[in-house]
C-alpha cells in the first residue's frame, strides 16, 4: 500500500529530526520501536501486522532473544498522520528503540522512517511498495518488506499468461500511486508475453458509481471480443464496491488485483462472489504450501483470532530479518547490522525468500501467492515468481511509459 | 443509439443522488444560513445503522436485515434522531453568530461523527451486502440496466414532488419558504424559529437516509468516510444551482452529475484521471458567466 503526498509531513520531519538527542540503548535488551497506526484508516493494514511482529518477539524471547538479550517493543501511535507519524518515530527513539517498524504505505510510514534514518537507525517498513521507502526515496537505512508494486502486477500478469487468458482488460483506481504501480507491472508483462490489452479505464476511489466504465467495458467487449481477464488495480473499499457493480452488471470475467485484494473480509459486498485473484504474500487459509505459513496462522488464530489477510506475516518477518542479521553480525550496532541485511540472498524468511542489496531495499523479485475466491470463499491458487521484472525505470513514475494508450 | 440511452441513465442516476444530497444541504442553508457540512456524515451513519456496532472485520447486518419498509422507516428515524440532535446540541448555541461559526460548527461535528464510527467501528471499510436483487440489470430497449438506477431515478422523483407539496401546501412548509425568504420578518408574523429549523433539519436526515440506502446498495461498502465526497459534489451543487433555491440545488445536483458522467465518457484516458479538474473547470464556467447560479434568489442577493 502507498499514498502520495508527503511533502508537509516531511518537512516536519526535518525539523524534528534536527532537535532529537541520540540514546544510549539499555544493554540487557534489544528495543525495537513501533511507530505504526494504532488508530485511524491505517490500523486496519498496520494492526495484522503489529500482531504479527509481538508473535516474533514472544516466540523470540522464549527461545533466548536477540544474540542473547530480551527483545523489547516500545510503541507509539501515528494516529494515521504524517505529522503525528514523525513525533511516533521520534518518540520510539526517544525511548530507546535501536530498530523502527513503521506504517505499511510510503507516505504514512515515511516521516517515522525518515526520523529513523537521519538517526542512523535501521527503519523497516511492513509492506510499503514504493521503492522511495529504501536508498533512493528516505535513505540508506530504510526498508520494506514488499516486492515493489509494478513487480506485484508483472506477478499478475505471469499467473493470467499461464491460465491461457490473452486478451485484457484493465481499470485503473487512479486515486493513490500503489495501484497505478501494479496496472503498470501488469500491462508491461503482460504485453512482453504476447497478451493483448484490448481497452482500459480510470476511476476514482470515491467514486459513487462506476456505471459509466462498465458501459465503456461492455461497447469494448462488443467490438473486440470479450476479454478473458480484467486487471482491477485499487483497494478497499472502492474496489469492492466496483467488483460489486462490475459483476451484478453480468461481467464475469476472472479478475486480478494485488495484495491490497487480499483476504475474505470484503467479500460480502459481492453476494457469491467467482473467479476473484489477488496477488499477495501467502495464503492465510491453512492451505499454503508452506506449512511455516499454516502453521503461523494456526498460532496467529489461537492468539488474536481471524486474520484479516496475509499481512501479519510480514510483522513476523520484520522481527525476524532484524534477529537474523544481528545475530549474523554478532552484534547490534547499526551499520554491521546495516551490512548483513544488504547481504540477504534469498533469505527465507516467513513472508518468502527476501533479497536486500546495499542499493535496492525492497525486493525486485519475491516468490508472490496468488489466492483466490470462489463462491465467496478463499483459497490458494497457486505460487509465482517473476524471475525477469519489469523495466526498473518503471519503479519511478517520472520514467513510466504510455502504457494505456490502447 | 443503446449506448447513447445507457449514458443518459448512468448520468440521471448519479445526478439523482447528488440532487437528493445538495436538497439537503440546500434546505438548511434556506432556513439557517448554514452549510452543513456534517450532512455527508449524516449520510454515513444511516449507512452504519444497517450493521451491529463492532470492530470486527466482518459486518454483521442488524436493521439491514429487516423487511424493507421497516428497513427504511428504522434508519431515517436514526438519521432523523441524529439529525435533531445536532441541531438542538451543535447548532442550535452558535445560531446568531456569523457563518463562518457555523461553517465551522459543521466541520467540527463532521470530524466528530467520523471519528466517534472510528472508535466504534474501527476504521476498516465494512462490506455489506443490501438489497443484492436491486444490482440485478432489466432489460430497457435492448439496454441492460440495473433495476437500482430506475429506482434511484424514481425515488428521487417521487421525493422531489413530495417536497414540492409539502413546502407548498402544509403550513410548516410554507413557514419554511416564508423563513428562507426573510427570516426576521418571518419570525415576528409569528413563524417559530425553533420548529421551522427543526423540521429542516428532521426533512434533511430522511433525506440523507434515502441517499445512504441508495449508495449502500449501489456499492456494498461502508466506510466512516464515505459521506465526504458526496457532500463535496452536492455542496457545489447547491452554489452552481444558486445558493438559497432549492429548484436550484435539484438542477445543479443533476448538472453536475450529469456533466461528471459526459466528462468520463469523452475524455481519453490520459486525460480521465483528471476528469474532477474538468468537471469543476465547467462549474467556474458557469459561476463566472451567471455568479449567482443558475437560479437567481432575491432573498441572498439583497443582502449580498
Amino acid at each position: 500500500m502507498m499514498r502520495k503526498r508527503a511533502l508537509v509531513g516531511l518537512a516536519a520531519v526535518a525539523l524534528l529530526a534536527t532537535g532529537l538527542s541520540k540514546t544510549v540503548p539499555a544493554a540487557d535488551d534489544v528495543t525495537i520501536g513501533f511507530a505504526i497506526a494504532l488508530s485511524g484508516w491505517m490500523n486496519a493494514y498496520d494492526g495484522p501486522p503489529l500482531n504479527g511482529s509481538k508473535m516474533a518477539i514472544d516466540e523470540f524471547n522464549a527461545q533466548g532473544g536477540i544474540l542473547g538479550k530480551q527483545i523489547k517493543a516500545v510503541i507509539a501511535d501515528t494516529k494515521t498522520d504524517v505529522v503525528e507519524g514523525a513525533k511516533a518515530g521520534a518518540e520510539v527513539i526517544a525511548k530507546g528503540a535501536q530498530f523502527v517498524a513503521v506504517s505499511c504505505d510510503y507516505d504514512m510510514g515515511a516521516p517515522a522512517a525518515t526520523v529513523a534514518n537521519d538517526n542512523k537507525i535501521i527503519a523497516i517498513s511492513y509492506c510499503a511498495s514504493d521503492a522511495k521507502m529504501g536508498v533512493q526515496g528516505i535513505g540508506p537505512y530504510v526498508f520494506s518488506l514488499e516486492i515493489f508494486g509494478q513487480g506485484e502486477g508483472a506477478v499478475g500478469a505471469a499467473y493470467a499468461w499461464k491460465r491461457g487468458w490473452k486478451k485484457a482488460y484493465a481499470i485503473l483506481d487512479a486515486s493513490i500511486e500503489y495501484d497505478k504501480s501494479v496496472c503498470d507491472g501488469f500491462l508491461e508483462y503482460f504485453t512482453k508475453l504476447g497478451g493483448e490489452i484490448i481497452g482500459a479505464d480510470t476511476f476514482m476511489q470515491e467514486d459513487a458509481s462506476i456505471a459509466s466504465q462498465i458501459t465503456r467495458y461492455k461497447d469494448a467487449a462488443a467490438s473486440k471480443g470479450e476479454p478473458e481477464v480484467l486487471i482491477l488495480c485499487s483497494y478497499i473499499p472502492g474496489a469492492a464496491s466496483a467488483i460489486r457493480q462490475i459483476r451484478a452488471a453480468g461481467i464475469n470475467v476472472p479478475i486480478i488485483g494485488g495484495d491490497s485484494m487480499d483476504g475474505d473480509y470484503w467479500v460480502q459486498s459481492v453476494p457469491g462472489l467467482n473467479e476473484h485473484y489477488a496477488v499477495t504474500f501467502g495464503s492465510k487459509w491453512g492451505d499454503d504450501p508452506r506449512t511455516e505459513v499454516n502453521d503461523f496462522f494456526k498460532r496467529y488464530r489461537e492468539k488474536h483470532g481471524e486474520p484479516e489477510s496475509s499481512f501479519p506475516l510480514n510483522g513476523y518477518s520484520m522481527v525476524q530479518a532484524i534477529k537474523i542479521a544481528a545475530e549474523r553480525a554478532g552484534s547490534l550496532e547499526t551499520e554491521a547490522v546495516l551490512a548483513e541485511l544488504n547481504k540477504f540472498t534469498a533469505e527465507p524468511l516467513l513472508w518468502g525468500a527476501t533479497t536486500f542489496t546495499p542499493e535496492t531495499h525492497i525486493d525486485l523479485v519475491h516468490p508472490m501467492t496468488v489466492v483466490q475466491i470462489q463462491n465467496g470463499k478463499g483459497s490458494f491458487a497457486d505460487q509465482i515468481t517473476v524471475s525477469d521484472p519489469p523495466n526498473l525505470k518503471l519503479i519511478f513514475p517520472e520514467f513510466r511509459a504510455d502504457l494505456y494508450k490502447k | 443509439m443503446t449506448n447513447l440511452l445507457q449514458v443518459a441513465i448512468d448520468a440521471l442516476a448519479l445526478g439523482s443522488i447528488y440532487a437528493l444530497t445538495a436538497l439537503g444541504i440546500g434546505l438548511i442553508f434556506g432556513v439557517m444560513r448554514l452549510i452543513n457540512f456534517a450532512h455527508g456524515d449524516f449520510i454515513m451513519i444511516g449507512g452504519y445503522a444497517l450493521i451491529v456496532p463492532s470492530w470486527a472485520a466482518t459486518a454483521t447486518l442488524f436493521i439491514g436485515t429487516w423487511p424493507a419498509p421497516l428497513l427504511v422507516a428504522a434508519v431515517s428515524l436514526v438519521v432523523v434522531l441524529l439529525a435533531l440532535a445536532s441541531e438542538r446540541l451543535a447548532f442550535r448555541p452558535v445560531r446568531s453568530a456569523a457563518p463562518s461559526v457555523l461553517l465551522i460548527t459543521s466541520f467540527a461535528l463532521s470530524y466528530f461523527l467520523e471519528n466517534a464510527v472510528i472508535m466504534v467501528y474501527g476504521g476498516r471499510a465494512k462490506a455489506v451486502n443490501l438489497w443484492p436483487g436491486l444490482m440485478e440489470p432489466i432489460l430497457l430497449a435492448g439496454v441492460r440496466i440495473p433495476k437500482l438506477q430506475i429506482l434511484t431515478i424514481a425515488v428521487t422523483l417521487v421525493l422531489l414532488v413530495f417536497l414540492v407539496v409539502f413546502l407548498k401546501r402544509t403550513p410548516i412548509g410554507v413557514a419554511m419558504r416564508a423563513a428562507s425568504e426573510d427570516f426576521r420578518m418571518a419570525r415576528l408574523l409569528g413563524v417559530r424559529a425553533n420548529r421551522v429549523i427543526a423540521v429542516a433539519f428532521a426533512v434533511s436526515g430522511v433525506l440523507a437516509a434515502v441517499v445512504s440506502l441508495l449508495l449502500v446498495a449501489q456499492t456494498g461498502v461502508l466506510s466512516f468516510h464515505m459521506g465526504v465526497p458526496l457532500v463535496l459534489f452536492a455542496f457545489v451543487a447547491t452554489v452552481v444551482g444558486g445558493m438559497g433555491s432549492l429548484a436550484g440545488a435539484v438542477l445543479g445536483g443533476f448538472a453536475v452529475g450529469i456533466v461528471s458522467v459526459i466528462f468520463q465518457v469523452i475524455l481519453p484516458i490520459d486525460w480521465r484521471p483528471n476528469r474532477d479538474v474538468w468537471v469543476y473547470g465547467m462549474i467556474l464556467l458557469v459561476l463566472l458567466l451567471r455568479p449567482t447560479g443558475l437560479v437567481k434568489v432575491k432573498s441572498i442577493e439583497e443582502r449580498a
